[in-house]
Order: C-alpha cells, then structure tokens, then sequence
C-alpha cells in the first residue's frame, strides 16, 4: 500500500505542477518584425508556480479521473451485490427436547399430537424452506436440548431428523439458557447462517448469537394450566411445637389444588393448600407433620397438564434437636428445646453474665421495665425483621424501657434506640447475640407482650434454624424419575406466533461481493482516453 | 472542404462577372485590348493593300468596282483577343500571420476568387508566386480546368507554408522569367502585404516593367500591422520569435512608443515603394484590406472579412474582367 500511496503522490504532484504553473509570456510573431525596434525586457516573475486556474481544467480532471480509478484498482476494490440466490445457506437446529415437550396439544389441528412431533414437523418445514431458496451450498446441524445440550449432528439431506433426533421427549427439565447456550456451542464443519431454535419455552430475547449469526426462535405448544411441586423443607421443632414439619411448596398457573397427599414413614397425610403471598402468583405451600426419618412421597392430584410435577420422592432423616444454655432465672426454658451446655447457645441476664460468656453465641437480658416509667421517644433504628416484626413501636414509646445500663459489648451494634440516643436492643453477628430487654412476666404489665415478643423473637432468631431444603426426586407413578422436572411447569406460559421460517433465507444474507478492480481499470483508460481526446480537440481549435 | 476555397457562393461570383463585365470602361488606365485588326472570321473594315499583305485577303470584288487606279481592297477582320490575368501572391512565411487569421488564407481566396471570374468570362490567367518555395513557381490556367488547377495551385500553396521561416530574408522567385510570361495589354494583380526588403528595387523594377506594353498592374494590399500591434499590447508580455536572433532576448513588454515607430517605418516604407513602383499602369489604392485593430479576430471573423471586402475591392473595376464586347 505504501507504494501505491507514493505512486497517488508523485502523480498527484506532477499534475499540480503542471496545471497549476503560473502561464509563461506567449511566443508570437509578428509579420512587421523587421521594422520593430527593441522593445523593454519584462519585469522578472518569482515563482512560477500559483494558484491560478488550471491551464486545461477538463485534462487535469481526466487526469485526477485516472489516477483515482487506478489507485481504486490497485486496491483490489470489490462492490457489493444483492445475489438472487444466496451463495450459502448454513442452519443449526437446536431442538428443545425437555420433558413438558411431550405434552399432547389441545384443540383440533394438532389435537393428540405431542409438542415434541410437532417440533419435528417444523424443522422438516424448515429443511424444505432453504432447500427451496436454491442457495448453491447448503448445511443443517441438529443439537438436542435437555438438561444439557447434547452432541452437534449433521443433519444430511437424505436423512429424516426423526433418524437423528431422540425418538421422544428426555424425562429431563430444560433450561432456556441451555437452549442458547446450544445455539452458540462451537461448530463444525458447517458455516453457520441462522440457528432456528425449537422449543415450548418462551423466547430469551436473544436474536443474534455473538458472532452476528441470527437466532429464529420457534415456540410451539398451546397454554395448558398446570400446577406442580416445587420444594420440600424440613422445619425442626421449637417453642411450642414437639414435633418437625415438612413444608411443602408449589405452583399453580390458575386455581390452586385443593391438597396434597404426603405419604411418610407409617401414616398418610392429606395436607390443605395454603396460599403463600411471597413467591409470586400462584405460589403455594402446604404443612405436613414429620414422621419419623424415611421415605416421603407428595402427591398432587390436580396436578394439570404436565404429569411430570405431580409427584416428588425424598428420604428424610431425624433432624437434630434445639438446644440452649438456659439461665434466666424467671422465664423457664421452652419445652421444645433441650437443655444444651457450653457450645450451644447462652441465654442468660446481663447480672449472670460470666467471664467469658460474651465469647459465645449468646442472647443478653437487661431489667428495662423493673420501675415506673415514663413515656420515651424512640430514636433511630435498624431493619431487622426477626426482632421488629412483631412488635409495635407506639406501645414501646408508650411503656417508656429503659435503656443498656452500660457500654455495648465488642461487636454489638444498636438495632434499637431511644431518643437520647441510648440503645434498647443490639445484634452481634459472630458470634451471633443479641442484648434485648428482659422478659416481664406480670400479667398486669404493659410491657409483657412487649418484652416477650422482642425476646422469642429474637430467641427463635438464634435457635431456631431456617427450614431446610430436602433434595427431591420427581417422577411419574409408573417410575420414571425426570430430572429438574419443575423446570417444566410453566405450561401455561403464553404462545407466542408461529416463527416466520421464510427468514431463514434472509436477503441480508445474499449480500455478495465481486471484484470491481476491472471496471475501475476501465474508468481509468477511458479517463485517459478522454484527455487524449480533449487534447487533440484543443489543437485542432488552434490550427 | 478546401482551406483556401473562397467564402463567396457561386451566385455572388457569377453577380462579380456580370457587374463588372457590364462596368468595364473603354479605355480606362490599364484594361486590355478589346478589338482588334485580326484573323477572325467577322468581317471588320476594307482598307487599301499594302505591301506584304496577305493575297488571299484582297476583295478581288470590291477592288474591281473601286477601279483599276485606285488600288487593291483588302478585307479586315476582328481578331478575338483574349485577357490575361496574372494573379502574383506574396508566399513569405510572413503572410501566415497573423496565426489566427494568416493574410495567406485571404490572399489565396482572393486568388482564386479572381481566377474564377477571369476565367468565367474566357480570359487566360497566370498564377505566380513571388518568392521561392515549394511546388511551381507558376501556372497557366485556361478553359473549363482552370478553376480544378487553381484550386490545387492554392492549396499546395497553403500547405507548404510554414510560419517558422518569419524574419528570415525572402529570396524573389524568377522575376525576369515571370515577366517574360506577361502577355502584351495583360493585367497584373499583387497581392501581399509589401512589408517585404526589396533590396536592389528588384520587386519596384518589375512592377515598373510590369506597367510596359499596355499592361497594368493592380495592387491588393493586405494591412495587418494594426491588429498585430493590438494582439501585443493586449498581451502585455511576451516572447518574440526571432529566427536570427543569435540569443533569446527573454520575456519582452509592449511599448506604445517602439509600436508607433515601427508603423511609421512601415508607411515610410510603403511610400518609398510606392515611388519606386509608379507608372503609367499601377493602380494601387491608398486604402489597403485592414485587419481590424483589435485582439481576438479569427478564421471566422477573416471570412467574413473577405466576404465584405472583396467584392468592393475598386481592382475589379478597373480590370474589366470578361473582356470580350
């Protein structure tokens, strides 16, 4: 290129210099030049070179023409033309092969037809499309999506995708990110042009792969209500209770089921369906009792169109029980929790607070109510949901408690202040504690309910752990065990419209390019030619 | 179409033939002989017999009535004389200027403008050139072929010029042969534009024996100093081509002064000539064909020059072209 350029400049150069020279005096001659005396010698010019008009403006165009054309020559110039047919056409198929896929279609046309048949059917249409389009190659690779995207096959043209494809649905829950995932997996021998995705899932929004390929998602499958099982928690027991729970979640896309049937170690249990406010629309849970360490199996018996939800299998061992350093003098330990030592959770008044003990999970009591008192303003406080959740601040205000008699311990932080900026409660995070007002029993005081909500609010805080999740098994009645299956409950999610799959011959992609350096080897010699020309016209003109 | 073909249509010169062969005076300065004692077969006068007279022209006839002692008659008769035109052009590289409309080109019309109405009429006609060159020196025209042989005359004459000989000393052409081609009671036109150095009076000798024997010698003086002086100053600097100059004098400026000396060196010129050349034969009008005093005067402007000019030209009416009454 650095030739090319320098070979512009020189030419360049040169024509400036030579159209652009300032015109010298004319030679002429006269016929009485034997009776002419001397004339006076001109006046000498500077330079001779200025911008003046060009001595021959349509040469020095020509000649600008020209070397243009050949410097667009020389760098290989192509255009870009709109092929009636495209050149290539390259297709990969990734075809959601996930477990609701065998859902039967509802309604008349494809009615007993499963979604998975029917995504064969499109991507056989889809074959038949480019085929049609007449690109002068053409290339279709097949990925089926479960849980993982599987292997990328060849699809010849000869060969049906039933040939190739899993003869049914996989007993597995799919991702949609596993679908796009499979569209961008490396390829092979085939140059890729569109991916065409084929599932029951709704669109990810993603239209192009990074590499600008676009992506054609297909969504095929009616809405169908469905309502599935979701979780299964193990909440041990505390305070009151004697015995753990099993809690049961779900979902449901319309009415929520009547209940649940939980059949644990000895005994069935026909669970009601609650409601359950967090967890979005339709979320559910259902209670059961713990029957002792074994197998557990849920049922839903309305259960709706996808079956592969309805039924979850675990194995549930004994689940430890609470326990606690109990020292408070006045309130008696809950029944619930066993009587722990000195790695298990300290409770105790701020007077029996024993070197030592701050170093402990622990939570501290202090008397706030033990006199009179007289309405306070709180202060600032911090969210804290386990202790503030049940109490009411105007009946605090109200009570007037009285505040930590003494500097916060290392590590404590106010959750819980007056006015006067004195601290009520504060939390430790680790080792956990809490310093809170000491429980007061009298049933006359205002300030029981008060005291007793702050401290078993903050007691089943420390105590008492989250439920925990048990891992599941879904399955159907007859044993086939479906991986992730609630990942394929949302059947009801909306259809969208059936792809377009005539923009798998986009014409975007019929963009061609062909060398234009001829035509501007062309322009260039007819650029000369025209100088020539114009040249030889001005001379006849001067004869 | 030919360079030096006229700019007159044929209608206009056949309208010059009529005018002035109705126009020609009897015997005005210069015309040739119209009617004379000849060998024709129109009987013209009887006149009594001399010695030496021709036998077979005595009118044994009239001789008898007239009586045995007055003599012999003899017949006269017209004898058909025919003009001849001779057409003598200025071929120094000189008149191919100025170059955007050469006095070469208007003299060559002129030239063959004149031969063809000399030759319209059945007179002879001569072309010539005055100084050497190329191709002949001369040609005789006559009958139906002249104006083919003109045409061909003049356009060699065209082509062979070349306008890089300006300044050089012209060489004359023959002129002594030239006038031994001139025909008693003949017509000689010149036409250039007289700037020449007739050094030794060779060109004032023969335009003197030009004017001998009855002929007369008419002069188309072509005047180009005017426009020339106009073409330098409107280009303020240039640079003049000197053929014998030993060194480039460079870039020059127009001067008034220097342009106005050198015209009054040209008139002075032109008188000088003028006396030299006197006789009882020239007709050289004071007005000569004046290219306009003005810069940009081309090819088309000198046609339409010639176009208005020539049929004026006051030469044609004293030639008397078409001489037969």
């Amino acid at each position: 290129m650095i030739w090319a350029v320098s070979l512009v400049c020189l030419s360049g150069a040169a024509l400036a210099a030579w159209h652009f020279q300032r015109p010298g005096p004319p030679r002429v001659r006269i016929s009485f030049l034997r009776f002419l005396g001397a004339l006076p010698p001109a006046p000498t010019r500077a330079t001779r070179l200025a911008l003046v008009w060009p001595r021959d403006p349509i040469s020095l165009l020509c000649l600008v023409l020209a070397v243009l054309a050949a410097l667009w020559a020389l760098r290989n110039a192509e255009r870009t033309i709109l092929a009636e047919r495209p050149d290539h056409l390259g297709l990969r198929v990734v075809l959601d092969a996930s477990h609701s896929m065998s859902l039967t279609e509802p309604g008349t046309q494809d009615a007993g037809a499963t979604r998975y048949a029917r995504a064969l059917a499109r991507i056989e249409a889809a074959r038949r499309v480019i085929a049609g389009a007449g690109p002068q190659s053409l290339c279709v690779e097949l990925v089926a999506v479960g849980a993982q995207a599987g292997p990328v096959t060849p699809l010849p043209a000869d060969r049906p995708v039933t040939a190739l494809a899993p003869a049914a649905a996989l007993p597995q829950g799919a991702d949609p990110a596993r679908l796009t995932e499979a569209a961008a997996l490396p390829r092979g021998a085939c140059a890729l042009s569109h991916v065409l995705i084929v599932s029951d899932l709704p669109p990810t929004g993603a239209t192009r792969l990074p590499d600008g390929v676009p992506i054609l998602w297909d969504q095929i499958g009616a809405p169908q209500d469905n309502a599935g099982l979701r979780s299964l928690a193990l909440r041990p027991a505390a305070f009151g209770q004697v015995q753990p729970e099993l809690l049961i979640f779900g979902s449901a896309s319309a009415a929520l089921p009547e209940r649940v049937l939980l059949n644990g170690p000895g005994r069935a249990q026909e669970l009601p369906v609650m409601a359950l406010a967090e967890g979005g629309p339709g979320a559910w849970q259902a209670i059961g009792s713990y029957a002792g360490p074994g197998r557990y199996e849920a049922l839903l018996p309305e259960g709706g169109a996808y079956r592969g939800d309805d039924r979850i299998v675990t194995t549930l061992s004994a689940p430890p029980q609470l326990a606690v350093d109990w020292r408070l003098s006045g309130l008696a330990r809950p029944a619930a929790l066993a009587a722990g030592g000195a790695g298990d959770l300290l409770v105790t008044a701020r007077s029996a607070l024993r070197p030592g003990d701050l170093a402990r999970p622990l939570i501290l009591t202090y008397p706030a109510f033990s006199g009179a008192r007289a309405p306070l303003r709180l202060g600032a406080f911090r969210e804290d949901p386990a202790l503030l959740r049940m109490l009411s601040l105007d009946a605090l205000e109200a009570a007037g408690p009285a505040a930590w008699p003494a500097p916060l311990p290392p590590g404590f932080l106010p959750v819980l202040t007056l006015e006067t900026g004195a601290v009520i409660a504060a939390r430790r995070l680790s080792p956990p504690g809490l310093i809170l007002p000491e429980p007061v029993l009298d049933p006359a005081s205002p300030a029981r309910n008060l005291t007793l909500a702050l401290f078993f609010g903050g007691l089943a805080d420390l105590a008492a752990p989250p439920p925990q999740p048990q891992p599941l098994r879904w399955g159907l009645p007859d044993g086939t065990e479906i991986t992730q299956a609630w990942r394929e409950s949302a059947t009801a999610r909306p259809a969208g419209r059936p792809a377009d799959l005539a923009l798998l011959t986009d014409p975007g992609d019929r963009r061609q390019t062909e060398p234009a350096w001829p035509w501007a080897l062309v322009l260039a010699l007819a650029a000369l030619l025209g100088e020539r020309l114009n040249r030889a016209l001005r001379r006849k003109e001067g004869v | 179409m030919q360079d030096t073909a006229p700019p007159l249509s044929r209608a206009m010169l056949q309208r010059l033939v009529l005018r002035y062969r109705r126009n020609a005076p009897a015997a005005a300065l210069g015309p040739h002989l119209r009617r004379a004692q000849g060998h024709s077969l129109e009987f013209r006068d009887y006149r009594a017999y001399q010695p030496g007279d021709d036998i077979r022209t005595v009118d044994w006839r009239a001789s008898l009535r007239r009586g045995e002692t007055a003599g012999l008659l003899v017949r006269s008769f017209e004898a058909e004389k025919r003009l001849t035109l001779a057409v003598l052009i200025d071929n120094r590289p000189e008149m191919l200027l100025p170059e955007t409309a050469p006095k070469l080109l208007f003299a060559l019309w002129a030239l063959r403008a004149l031969a063809e109405l000399a030759l319209a009429g059945g007179d002879d006609v001569l072309l010539a050139r005055l100084f050497s060159g190329a191709g002949q020196p001369s040609v005789t025209l006559r009958g139906t072929s002249g104006p083919q042989q003109a045409a061909r005359w003049a356009e060699a004459l065209w082509h062979a010029g070349d306008v890089s000989g300006v300044g050089a000393a012209p060489a004359f052409a023959d002129l002594t042969a030239l006038e031994r081609q001139l025909q008693p009671a003949s017509a000689v036109v010149v036409i250039s534009d007289l700037l020449f150095d007739d050094r030794g009076g060779r060109f004032a000798a023969f335009l003197r024996a030009a004017q001998m024997r009855r002929r007369s010698v008419s002069i188309l003086h072509l005047d180009s100093f005017a426009h020339e002086a106009a073409m330098l100053r409107q280009l303020g600097q240039f640079r003049l081509l000197r053929p014998d100059a030993q060194e480039d004098p460079g870039p020059l400026r127009h001067d008034a002064a220097v342009l106005a000396e050198a015209g009054a060196a040209i008139a002075e010129h032109l008188r000088a000539l003028r006396r030299e050349a006197a006789g009882p034969g020239l007709d050289w009008p004071a007005q000569a064909v004046q290219w306009p005093a003005t810069d940009g005067f081309e090819k088309t402007d000198l046609r339409d020059l010639f176009a208005q000019s020539f049929p004026a030209l006051p030469l044609l009416r004293g030639l008397g072209l078409g001489g037969q009454e």
